[in-house]
């Protein structure tokens, strides 16, 4: 049975339409991230789900319950925010506890309850300090200890490690992982960073523009996306997009143009027109460097090389164009910019997009 | 660059950083000189004055007096006057600080949600404080005023018979009086503080209220009101500093009467020194005005000192 289910929501602030029908299932104990970029509308519907917006129209259901006007603390969900939001005035047995002493839960239940989501946090040592006496990292522990200790049939994540230095983020991207794996409660997570949406999601819904582009595991959207955008928003560095055309030789089997060299493609494109205009994508840990004999391979010339250690990136465009394209090579790469180069792509792991950025099937 | 030549572009240097540090130092002496005089002069040096003749027998005219040592100190803690003006002091202070600072926060509370003409109002509440104690002092009297006072006429209108207390003419209700005038006047102050400490609590933090299960109320008495603390704690040392320099509010609607009824340390000292011309026995209250005033400052400062201790 589905956990969360939204249906046909929409909203808008000041006549501008942000939510523009979302319709999305959530399967019990599923850790789903909401990704896009600022603006996309993520946050928003993060916060339809929790009530703390009122929708506009549609439906949310919770649990087999409809929740669409029903009051945010009775939806049973918890969130946790960028900010922490945790009471400066309350120490950190207080903070968690806050809401089991609003219901008046005995004083002795709290205790317990508290003392074990705080074992779980390992911030049993924290428990009598006040926010002020925390670090970044542990404030966000207390906030979902806060969370946890309500035991909610959903939690809501709005950004919540956007405010931490990136080792503290990686960190604590493990410990949210973990807790998913000890708890198995379901999990809506938002963030802007793929990274962390790839990293701890069951399953990603890709959001642009207060529309849903895609729903899928992480390497369902990285290996099969469904547009341009998702192709473009998922994986680091982003995919190499190019405008191309489609090359049908008399006899000859269907081909793309990849700067001055011609790759072939399979059957997927056997329903177009030759000259049909496509984008060919290609993401950089598909491309290499080749050599100048190679047919397949395309004249580039490097503008810029970054050495991050294990592996590099190049830079380069082709001759006559400025868009610039990365190639990902392993190690420490031997070129220099301002050089000529040729790039040898892999035909096997190239992408097209029509004219309406919708992808044409897979090689 | 040649060894010689660094040398010399970094002495250079140093010499550049040395004038220009200089330079800035006067600058900042001199600033800071212009306020410091204005402060000794007007404030600090009557001060002094007013310690050195809180010994003396000086009646504010002539130039011979004696010195008379503690006596004034003696005379004022015993005399029955002072007394009676600590205890309007006392009663018009925690009126002061009551009234206009529930009044004020009552009022942020309700124009900081999201109501229509919320600014016009803030205005309309604010407008009091633009106006001298003066002017509010002369407004409050003819609204007090027994026979056509609108207070009165009200009363008369609303109870169908004529109503003609004379609300400042009396001992039993010309302080309270004049603390309504007061209230009325401070009320807009207080208000625009804890709007400002209204605005700088996290919207976060009330959302998680919200989810936790927290009704408007229990927002409001757990989140809102703890985190208003710093406002709090401006709105009081204000509120405590400014009912104790309350003069001219009270010289315009009782001038201390009737019956020294409303007499506070302020009125007192002002009616000693100016009226009966007895200018040591003025600067002996002023003295102990002074101290009680150095007292709660100095408490202000360690509640300020624990506010810091908890918010970042």
């Amino acid at each position: 049975m589905s956990e969360v289910t939204l249906k046909d929501i929409r909203k808008s602030f000041d006549g501008l339409e942000i939510i523009k029908g979302v319709n999305l299932e959530i399967e019990t104990g599923e850790f789903v991230v909401f990704v896009g970029p600022s603006g996309c509308g993520k946050s928003t519907l993060l916060r339809l789900i929790s009530g703390l917006e009122d929708i506009g129209s549609g439906s949310i259901t919770i649990a087999g319950r409809d929740v669409t006007r029903v009051p945010p603390s009775q939806r049973g969900v918890s969130m946790v925010f960028q900010s922490y939001a945790l009471f400066p005035h309350m120490s950190v047995a207080q903070n968690m506890s806050f809401g089991l002493r609003l219901a008046k839960v005995p004083k002795k239940e709290i205790e317990r309850k508290v003392a074990e989501a705080a074992e779980v946090l390992q911030i049993t040592h924290l428990l009598d300090r006040k926010p002020k006496q925390l670090s970044g990292g542990q404030r966000q522990r207390v906030a979902i200890g806060r969370s946890i200790i309500r035991n909610p049939n959903v939690f809501l994540f709005d950004e919540p490690l956007s405010n931490l230095d990136a080792a503290l983020r990686v960190q604590m991207r493990v410990e949210i992982s973990r807790l998913h794996q000890e708890i198995k409660t379901t999990m809506i997570y938002v963030t802007h960073d793929q990274v962390e949406a790839m990293t701890l999601a069951d399953k990603i819904v890709v959001l642009n523009e207060g529309r849903i582009e895609q729903v899928g595991t992480p390497m369902e959207l990285y290996r099969r996306p469904a547009n341009r955008f998702v192709a473009e928003f998922i994986g680091t560095p982003k995919m190499n997009l190019f405008d191309t055309e489609l090359v049908v030789p008399q006899g000859g089997s269907a081909l793309v143009s990849f700067g001055s060299a011609l790759i072939p493609v399979d059957d997927r494109v056997a329903h177009l027109q030759p000259g049909a205009s496509l984008s060919l994508g290609l993401r950089p840990e598909n491309l290499e460097l080749g050599s100048a004999a190679d047919p397949t391979t395309a004249e580039a010339r490097i503008e810029l090389v970054e050495k991050l250690g294990g592996e590099s990136m190049l830079h380069a465009h082709f001759p006559g164009s400025k868009d610039l394209f990365v190639v990902n090579v392993a190690g420490e790469a031997a070129v220099r910019p301002g050089e000529t180069v040729h790039i040898k792509p892999d035909p096997d792991a190239c992408y097209l997009f029509d004219g309406n950025g919708r992808a044409i099937g897979q090689s | 660059m040649s060894a010689p030549l660094f040398r010399a572009v970094t002495m250079a240097r140093r010499l550049d950083t040395g004038i220009m540090e200089r330079q800035n130092t006067i600058w900042r002496i001199l600033l800071l000189a212009i306020p410091l005089a204005v402060f000794s002069i007007f404030i600090v040096w009557p001060l002094l004055n007013s310690f050195y003749y809180s010994f003396t027998n000086w009646n504010g005219f002539n130039a011979e007096y004696d010195f008379v040592g503690l006596k004034n100190f003696s005379k004022v803690l015993t005399t029955r006057l002072f007394t009676n003006a600590a205890i309007n002091t006392l009663i018009w202070m925690v009126a002061a600080i009551v009234l206009p600072s529930l009044a004020g926060l009552g009022l942020a509370l309700l124009l900081d949600s999201k109501i229509r003409g919320a600014n016009v109002f803030k205005s309309i509440f604010y407008l009091p404080i633009c106006l001298s104690a003066i002017v509010v002092g002369q407004i409050w009297v003819w609204i007090f005023q027994p026979d056509w006072g609108l207070l009165n006429m009200a009363i008369s209108a609303i109870s169908g018979e004529p109503f003609t207390y004379a609300w400042l003419a009396k001992p039993g209700s010309a302080i309270y009086a004049v603390i309504v005038a007061w209230s009325w006047q401070q009320t807009g102050l207080s208000m625009v503080i804890f709007l400002a400490g209204l605005t700088g609590i996290p919207q976060d933090l009330t959302e998680v209220a919200e989810i936790e299960g927290a009704t408007r109320w229990q927002r409001t008495w757990h989140v809102v009101l703890p985190l208003l603390r710093p406002a709090t704690v401006v709105v009081i040392a204000l509120s405590v500093i400014n009912s104790l320099k309350g003069f001219d509010i009270l010289y315009i609607m009782t001038g201390g009467g009737p019956f020294n009824s409303s007499d506070t340390l302020a009125m007192y000292m002002y009616n000693e020194s100016f009226k009966k011309y007895r200018m040591g026995y003025g600067s002996a209250i002023s003295v102990i005005l002074f101290l009680i005033t150095l007292t709660i400052i100095f408490i202000y400062f360690r509640q300020l000192k624990k506010v810091d201790e908890i918010y970042d």
